[in-house]
């Protein structure tokens, strides 16, 4: 079911009622998992059987890393490759084989591969990397012991499933028993009210932008033009996004569970740094965690921090799409991210120095970053050469 | 006076509730947009 549909308000009112009003509290966990697959089942009902077998899995692999002494690293990496490899398969597959098609055209052959018809069941790059952190959650004694169906409820959570925020198992599980017990008014107000915001952003503004944003897919424009479309698509993602964790949030408020922010003011961040800590938090955080960290993070030579950022951020474009453009929507953040790091201090040192620091300084280079990003988002809705072109007429204002 | 207050707090409330609702409805056309962060 999607979020913006009269199917998904019927079902979230009707549920809702029967949660609270008629299933006993014992039974609310195990009520809100079967609604969940309803959910899921209703657009993609063969995908369920895969979700549902991969949730499976990675429980019993959860309950193996705890009971397996010395071989516990071995259970994390099967499940890992297992995980990460699905969902490379359903996302990845088609992009690697029209990537080495292009590349037999470029060498002049005739033959190429077929390119199979896969279909990407319905939020897999998100609950994968709820099972890549609930793997190594439990592999570092950090995740709580839990039942099957308190595990399952996480990953199928329905208002969490499709696109986040990626809530992590701590935090939800131990909600499960807490807030749902009974039934308090504030649940149904702030969850109403934020669903409607959620949409509101979506519909009202959101999409009402579309048509301003449609000049970036064409050739020919001058400059001004596409600084209109991009400010019009960084608006447009930035309402579609927020609204839709609104909507995942306010869901979940209304059965009594409090999720993760995903969106603190993004735009109105003072540096591309800060920027990233407000927007998209709970992939951000995911990818330091559990990516940026384990490679060594800022605590090591900086070449190597140099390195462990172009990773973090290359596959933080890939997770994006199946499609080499995110990957340079991803570099030019790292790029960004990595002038910052090392020349900033010592830029800042000299403008301080001549202006100090005030709330002057602040809006500027507040205004710097948001066209930073916006530039980038160019990279983000456009292929490779239109966003190279685009970004090109942007810039040297041709 | 603060009944006036609260009158008007709660009156300000409710109004901007129905814009947002009225709006929303204004907005839809019965065509559904994919949101940009699903996988499809």
């Amino acid at each position: 079911m999607i979020f913006n549909t009269l199917t998904y308000g019927f079902f979230l009112l009707s549920f809702f009622l029967l949660y609270w009003f008629v299933i006993p509290t014992k039974r609310r966990p195990l009520s809100l998992l079967i609604a969940s697959f309803l959910f899921f089942a209703y657009h993609f009902p063969l995908h369920t059987l895969l979700i549902q077998f991969l949730t499976s899995v990675v429980y019993f692999l959860g309950l193996g890393i705890s009971k397996f002494g010395n071989k516990r690293r071995l259970v994390l990496l099967g499940g890992l490759i297992l995980t990460i490899g699905v969902l490379s398969y359903y996302k990845y597959t088609k992009l690697i084989l029209h990537t080495v098609n292009d590349f037999l055209t470029l060498l002049e052959q005739t033959a190429k591969l077929p390119i199979p018809d896969i279909m990407v069941p319905l939020g897999i790059s998100f609950f994968t990397f709820q099972y890549v952190h609930y793997l190594v959650d439990v592999y570092r004694g950090e995740a709580p012991k839990s039942s099957y169906i308190e595990f399952t409820l996480y990953v199928m959570f329905f208002p969490t499933l499709v696109s986040g925020p990626i809530e992590r198992f701590q935090r939800f599980n131990s909600q499960t028993h807490e807030n749902t017990a009974k039934f308090r008014k504030e649940y149904f107000f702030e969850g109403s009210s934020r669903i409607l915001i959620g949409l509101f952003k979506k519909i009202v503004i959101g999409d009402a932008l579309t048509p301003f944003t449609e000049g970036l897919q064409t050739t020919g424009l001058n400059s001004l033009d596409y600084w209109i479309a991009a400010y019009a698509y960084a608006i447009k993602i930035y309402m579609d996004f927020s609204g839709y964790s609104d909507i995942a949030i306010g869901s979940a408020r209304l059965f009594g569970y409090r999720i993760m922010e995903n969106f603190q003011w993004p735009y109105l961040q003072r540096n591309l740094s800060l920027f990233w800590r407000n927007w998209h938090i709970s992939l951000t955080t995911w990818f330091r965690d559990y990516l940026y960290i384990p490679l060594g993070g800022s605590r090591v030579t900086p070449w190597r921090v140099y390195r462990n950022i172009l990773i973090v951020w290359a596959a933080t474009g890939i997770w994006h799409g199946a499609a080499w453009h995110f990957m340079l929507w991803g570099l030019f953040h790292a790029a960004g991210l990595l002038i910052l790091k090392y020349y900033g201090k010592y830029f800042y040192s000299h403008v301080i120095r001549v202006f100090p620091e005030s709330r002057m300084t602040a809006s500027i280079s507040g205004l710097i970053t948001f066209h930073y990003v916006v530039v980038g988002w160019v990279f983000f809705v456009c292929d490779f050469k239109q966003s190279i072109y685009v970004v090109g007429k942007m810039i040297f204002i041709i | 006076m603060l009944f006036f207050v609260e009158w008007g707090k709660d009156a300000l409330r409710a109004f901007f509730w129905m814009i947002v609702i009225v709006a929303i409805l204004l907005f839809s056309t019965g065509t559904y947009s994919q949101f940009i962060y699903t996988d499809f």
